[in-house]
């Protein structure tokens, strides 16, 4: 015990002692006590207030350590080569200007207020800018509802105010005049899309370019300087005294698991040795065994929540092949049948045979597309505005018979909005079936689903019936951050259709380690457990050869609600 | 006395907290008993 602490004790002795012994009877005598009692408060007073700027000043200092710079740029690297370059082959350019999830998030927007629709239908109005593709109110031009609200929306924005009462006022106003108003933004965003599809690939392809040129890697390399750099950034953050800091300030971990005599006891727990029986070198290995288990583990577990997306695919997979055979009826193709009765079809017929699903989907979305710019056309009252498509954006009152006209092109282009989910349909699953095969690993079918929001979306939402759409998003970035920035060993050298339990894979190899591990680690009833204890031993591990001691973390967790931080 | 815990920098983080834990505790106990001896003296005049 330091001097200080006895002191302090010995006075605090000494001072109740005092208030016991003082007179207490009549009025002076009580004055006089409360006189004492004022400077005893005042001594312990000053020095509580010794301690606590003390705490104050050590806090502070601690909690002053800033991340590893070297952490951001390595993952702005693996960012750039993974969405840049390896992206490439299995995503297109709509989703790498992730344009499949605001337009799902768009699609949903009878469950959301204006704002959020505003803010969502900006966010891919700037993802054109971003390509190269500045928008105006002209590029709305689906219908004259798309046209009006947009531009308002748009000159809006310029201001900053993409929720102005002009906005709202015009939203108001045309939302009554035709209800499917988002829907038809909707198809028009899908639609300028497919006007510049092919600047778009282009951009990516210079950005590519770009990003191999900078990194100094050929495209060959790219997946192995990948994985170096996610091997890299993982050490980096291992040992990273921020990171380590935050994850008990968030409440990842919890200091009361970190104490010496719980690391002590889980490892020789774990090892059936006494962890002094084991040397230097022994004490590494094993380390390292640790470190390696838990990665495993990590891998493990993500695995199993997140499995129910690979049935999935391999059901689509499965799906798709007895389409291709003819077994079961294409669903992607079934709006072609009333086509295929007609007999001036019959030529054409021929000819789409030879087309694949999503060849005809797109066939038909050009088609209903020159359909609606026809009826936009006869919408226009007047002969020299029938040249221009954008006539309606001359205000006139409508003939009588237009509103038909009107009607039916409202019809067509919600036809185009489910042509467009057939075509995302048709495409993931020839996506599937085209990268997906019998020596595939696990690894290869989350890659694929990951590229697709609205598959993973409707995915959850077909596992998690109540799922709200906060969790969704939830749930898929942290899907993706798992298969982006994980350094993998189990998934990417299993088989997808490996009939072996990857937990048994697992357990036979560290047990060959030296680990004292079995099967019912694994069991469903004790796998958190297990995980637990293993994240807490390699966890320490982290810690000691981190920048930031074991003692600070304990001292700023202490201190943290005396000094109401 | 107080002064000597005017510099507490040399300390070790668990006597720093030990000496802040024990002066606070105290501090609220006699500010108690000061209370009630302010309540017995406002009656009393």
């Amino acid at each position: 015990m330091s001097s200080l602490i006895k002191e302090l004790e010995e006075q605090i002795e000494i001072d109740k002692e005092v208030i016991d012994v003082l007179p207490k009877k009549g009025v002076k005598q009580i004055r006089e006590f409360k006189k004492s009692l004022e400077e005893i408060m005042k001594r312990y007073e000053t020095i509580n207030n010794y301690a606590i700027a003390e705490m104050n000043s050590r806090y502070d200092k601690i909690n002053s350590i800033k991340t590893n710079e070297e952490i951001g740029r390595v993952s702005e690297n693996i960012y750039e080569l993974d969405n840049l370059v390896l992206s490439e082959k299995g995503q297109t350019s709509f989703e790498r200007m992730q344009l499949d999830r605001l337009t799902y998030k768009i699609n949903g927007y009878y469950k959301k207020n204006l704002v959020i629709i505003n803010q969502d239908i900006m966010a891919c109005v700037n993802k054109f800018k971003e390509v190269g593709i500045k928008l105006t109110g002209k590029d709305f031009n689906i219908s004259e509802y798309a046209n009006e609200y947009m531009t308002v929306l748009l000159e809006e924005a310029e201001k900053g105010d993409i929720n102005s009462d002009r906005v709202k006022d015009t939203f108001e106003k045309v939302y009554w005049k035709s209800s499917d108003l988002i829907d038809h933004i909707l198809v028009n965003i899908r639609y300028i899309y497919d006007i510049h599809e092919s600047a778009i690939d282009k951009y990516y392809k210079n950005k590519t370019e770009e990003v191999l040129k900078s990194l100094k890697v050929t495209e060959k390399q790219v997946q192995e300087k990948k994985e170096e750099l996610v091997r890299q950034l993982n050490a980096l953050k291992s040992v990273d005294g921020r990171l380590i800091l935050d994850s008990f300030l968030n409440g990842v971990h919890s200091i009361g698991d970190y104490r010496p005599d719980t690391y002590t006891s889980i490892y020789e727990n774990l090892i059936s040795k006494k962890l002094e029986d084991l040397n230097p070198d022994e004490k590494k290995t094993m380390d390292d065994n640790f470190k390696k288990l838990n990665n495993n583990l990590l891998e493990y577990t993500n695995y199993l929540e997140f499995k129910f997306i690979i049935d999935e695919i391999l059901h689509l997979k499965t799906l798709r092949e007895k389409e291709n055979a003819g077994k079961v009826e294409n669903t992607d193709n079934a709006n072609n049948k009333k086509d295929k009765k007609s007999k001036k079809d019959k030529k054409s017929k021929k000819v789409e045979k030879k087309l694949t699903s999503s060849e005809v989907v797109k066939n038909s979305i050009k088609k209903s597309f020159v359909d609606i710019k026809k009826l936009n056309s006869e919408i226009s009252t007047e002969k020299t505005q029938k040249r221009c498509f954008f006539s309606f954006l001359k205000k006139k009152a409508l003939p009588k018979n237009n509103k038909a006209v009107v009607l039916e092109r409202n019809n067509k282009v919600l036809e185009l909005k489910e042509l467009y989910f057939k075509l995302d349909n048709c495409n993931l699953k020839d996506k599937i079936v085209e990268n997906i095969s019998d020596t595939s690993k696990i690894y290869d079918v989350f890659k694929i689903a990951s590229y697709d929001y609205g598959f993973l979306a409707r995915t959850i939402i077909k596992k998690y019936k109540d799922i709200v759409e906060e969790d969704i998003d939830k749930m898929i970035e942290r899907f993706i951050k798992f298969i982006r920035l994980y350094s993998f060993s189990v998934l990417t050298n299993v088989n997808v259709y490996e009939k072996k339990e990857i937990a048994i894979v697992i357990k036979d190899k560290h047990k060959l380690l030296g680990l004292e591990i079995s099967k019912d680690n694994f069991l469903e009833a004790n796998l958190d457990d297990f995980a637990k204890q293993t994240k807490i031993i390699d966890y320490y591990n982290d810690i000691e050869k981190s920048n930031i001691p074991l003692e600070d973390i304990q001292f700023i967790m202490n201190s943290r609600t005396i000094l109401k931080k | 006395m107080e002064n000597n815990y005017k510099d507490l920098s040399k300390i070790d983080y668990n006597e720093l907290l030990q000496i802040q834990k024990k002066a606070s505790e105290f501090f609220k106990q006699v500010s108690s008993q000061y209370e009630t001896i302010k309540k017995v003296e406002e009656e009393n005049s």
